[in-house]
């Protein structure tokens, strides 16, 4: 017995090591490295997919979009906080629209498979606080994303929550009942706001200041047939959340009834290649106007 | 609980501390302890389901226990009939009841009478045609005088519900298992460290292997009618070696489970894919059923004494009630007809017993004859999957109908080109370990008298990284489902 336990316990041990000097390599990578597609730049773009499809970078001076799809405030915020002290933007601009508010938000890293993509993206940034707090959260996925990504293997790339700009060509579908219903409803009942979602805008905003960064909220243009679907309860979310902006002092562009011919549209609620520059355009002229 | 699982981590080495170190004194304790360990694995899945296999495992105990003590014929063949009523009555409820239910009304409807049946929403308890097989071999086996009723219940509810083989097999014999349970087990080196080889041997099956194959798999067979026939024909290649990793990792997984607790199963399956007639491929897969089945049915039957025509009709019975035993659907039944078909001509020309021995044993040569008999065997056997993996037989025709079809001579086309590659590559490392061990009673068996320490460890690490960068794929055992 004692000379298999020891065959076992070699075995393993060996095996520990390995994971070991895994986990210290990537912790250290995670601490100290910086990916080379971020640097300094005047305009920072975060936000989720109305960001990382609406707003091209190119049409700044000098401006970064690190926006990533399905993003929510909280994975922003943790960004913002990584990010800013490395880049020192003058400006950030985030993308805010009522679905970013929703309850949708709240089980992001609970149901499958968006909190795999979370975990996978935000693993180096995460506050695991705050998550254990603030959410429901899968954590045996959560486990297993960790293992893959801090001890399986030794890597420098832990920069997975760094998005990047990305042009959608022509009209995929203008067809809003998918869209609404995930964003807006919940087994078929309305999603209520989500005070998540509410108080890491708040952090923002709070971080923002930190910072000495100019911030702004930009709600990007959206189809008539998807803004008319958004239920009523939302009016009242948007009236709360344009006050609270206001009362912040932080400047919130609204955009999302601007008249946009549909050929500008990738879906319903998403600009495709032609509608990001002509929106960008539009943008920088109002902030230049501000 | 799932072999490659994280629960089933913590579960192994804790069961294998206690059972070594806390009950080795009392081979009642120990007996207790796999009893707890196994009722308490088998209710991670479903707690429900737990009173079935006590019920099971009460009757069956009981049933023998009057049949050893029985004198006249005529009862002991009533309380056998009553053991084979409960067992497949059982069975029958939970896995046949919507299916032939079903079925009387599509034929009621047929003939132009109006039915309609209640569709009740039965769940399948995981591992109820294993274990009912299991413990009619039992009472089988006590009718036959083949061994003795036992008088401890313990040692039978552990022989039931044995954790490592309870769920997905082999389908132990009484006469094999049961005095294993009955006996002191001592703790034996070799065994346990060829235990842990196989059981990494058969997670690499199953994780690597297997779970990645099903991933090619599901996407082909999910847009089967917009797929030419070479593309299906690649799932349908897929998807055999899919079903051998999973099911073969599986029982690999819970032999060399067993090994650790100072148990022998049997061996499951000897490398079926290398097999160079229909004959010996069913000698290699499922050896457990297909050996249940021989003795428990086509024996009785009157076997191959009765004429050619007996043993012709013995075996299509055996191939059909197979087919049927994988699952509720015509699907199931085809494809048992399909091997069937296949044992034909075999029986026809009395070479069934060919090949008894393993291709190019001892070193002896492998013709080219033998290798085009493997390359045969295995493509009549990838075109009955087809209907084993199939929704229903309709989209296995159409599969079939496009395989044989120009659409065969396209190039074949995929949404995942570098899986494919991968995976390729996988299988084609799986055949050629395989190949080198296949006297073996699995291809890691006794690696040092073979390789030097170096390469060893260097292919246990390589096979354990392997498992732990695929483990997220983790796709559910295809057997769970029988």
């Amino acid at each position: 017995m004692h000379t298999f336990i020891r065959k076992v316990g070699v075995f393993g041990a060996v095996a520990l090591l390995y994971f070991t000097f895994c986990f210290c390599y990537n912790l250290y990578s995670v601490s100290y490295g910086k990916d080379s597609r971020v640097d300094r730049s005047s305009v920072l773009i975060v936000g989720d997919s109305h960001a990382r499809y609406g707003i091209d970078p190119a049409r700044f001076s000098s401006a970064d979009n690190v926006a990533q799809s399905s993003e929510p405030l909280a994975a922003t915020f943790w960004k913002l906080e990584k990010l800013l002290p490395m880049v020192r933007p003058q400006t950030v601009i985030a993308t805010l629209a009522m679905h970013n508010v929703s309850g949708y938000n709240d089980v992001n890293f609970l149901e499958s498979p968006r909190q795999s993509v979370h975990f996978r993206r935000l693993h180096s940034i995460l506050n695991y606080r705050e998550l254990a707090s603030n959410f429901s959260v899968d954590y045996k996925n959560l486990s297993r994303t960790l293992f893959e990504e801090m001890v399986l293997l030794p890597s420098t790339h832990h920069h997975a929550y760094i998005g990047t700009f990305e042009n959608k060509y022509g009209t995929r579908t203008l067809d809003p009942g998918v869209t609404i219903a995930k964003h807006f409803y919940d087994h078929g009942q309305v999603s209520h706001e989500s005070p998540t979602m509410f108080s890491y805008l708040d952090s923002i905003i709070n971080l923002c200041a930190e910072y000495d960064v100019q911030l702004y909220f930009v709600r990007t243009p959206e189809h008539e047939n998807y803004r008319s679907r958004i239920p009523a309860y939302f009016a009242g979310v948007e009236r709360k959340l344009t006050n609270k902006l206001a009362q912040r002092s932080v400047p919130y562009l609204n955009f999302s009834s601007i008249d946009l011919p549909e050929s500008n549209y990738y879906d319903v609620d998403h600009l495709n290649a032609r509608g990001a520059t002509v929106f960008t355009d539009t943008l920088l002229a109002r902030i230049h106007s501000i | 609980m799932l072999f490659n699982s994280v629960e089933f981590g913590f579960f192994l080495p804790l069961v294998f501390l206690l059972y070594w170190f806390v009950c080795h004194r009392s081979l009642r304790l120990q007996n207790y302890l796999v009893v707890a360990a196994s009722y308490f694995a088998y209710g991670w899945w479903d707690w429900r389901f737990l009173s079935l296999l006590l019920t099971s495992t009460v009757v069956d105990y009981t049933l023998a226990r009057l049949i050893g003590r029985a004198r006249e014929a005529g009862t002991r063949k009533l309380l056998l009939g009553a053991s084979i009523a409960v067992n497949l009555g059982v069975l029958a409820y939970f896995k046949y009841f919507n299916f032939f239910l079903d079925n009387f009304v599509r034929a009621f409807t047929f003939f132009g009478h109006e039915a309609s049946g209640l569709a009740l929403q039965i769940i399948l308890p995981v591992g109820i045609s294993f274990y009912t097989f299991q413990t009619l071999s039992y009472t089988i086996d006590v009718y036959r005088g083949r061994i003795q009723p036992t008088t401890d219940f313990i040692a039978f509810a552990a022989f039931v519900s044995f954790f490592p083989q309870l769920v997905a097999g082999p389908i132990e014999r009484a006469t094999h298992l049961l005095p294993q349970f009955l006996r002191r087990r001592t703790f034996d080196v070799a065994a346990a460290t060829d235990g842990c080889r196989q059981i990494l041997w058969g997670l690499f099956k199953k994780v690597v292997i297997a779970d990645n194959s099903a991933i090619i798999v599901n996407d082909i067979f999910g847009h089967s009618d917009q797929l030419g026939g070479s593309t299906l024909l690649v799932g349908a290649v897929f998807f055999a070696f899919q079903i051998y990793g999973d099911f073969s990792g599986y029982s690999d997984i819970a032999i060399g489970t067993a090994r650790l607790f100072g148990f022998d199963l049997m061996q499951n399956f000897a490398y079926p894919y290398f097999s160079r007639n229909i004959g010996e491929f069913w000698r290699r897969w499922h050896i457990s059923l297909s050996t249940w089945f021989k003795d428990y049915l086509y024996i009785p039957l009157g076997g191959s004494r009765g004429g050619q025509l007996r043993t012709i009709r013995n075996t299509f019975i055996i191939f059909l009630v197979s087919g049927f035993w994988h699952g509720a659907a015509w699907t199931f039944v085809i494809w048992g007809f399909l091997n069937a078909l296949y044992f034909l001509p075999l029986l026809i020309r009395s070479t069934n017993r060919l090949h008894l021995g393993t291709i190019g044993a001892g070193g002896s040569t492998v013709t080219a004859r033998d290798l085009i008999g493997v390359a045969c065997t295995f493509t009549l056997t990838v075109l009955a999957w087809i209907f084993f993996r199939a929704d229903d037989v309709g989209q296995a025709m159409a599969i079939l109908g496009e395989i044989f079809s120009p659409g065969l001579f396209t190039l074949p086309e995929f949404t995942r080109p570098r899986t494919v590659v991968l995976v390729s590559c996988f299988i084609l490392g799986l055949l050629v370990v395989e190949w080198q061990g296949r006297e073996l009673r699995h291809p890691l068996e006794n690696l040092e008298a073979s390789y030097a320490w170096v390469p060893r460890q260097a292919l246990y690490y390589g096979t354990l990284f392997l498992i732990l960068y695929f483990f997220d794929n983790q796709q559910p055992f295809v057997y769970f489902q029988f």
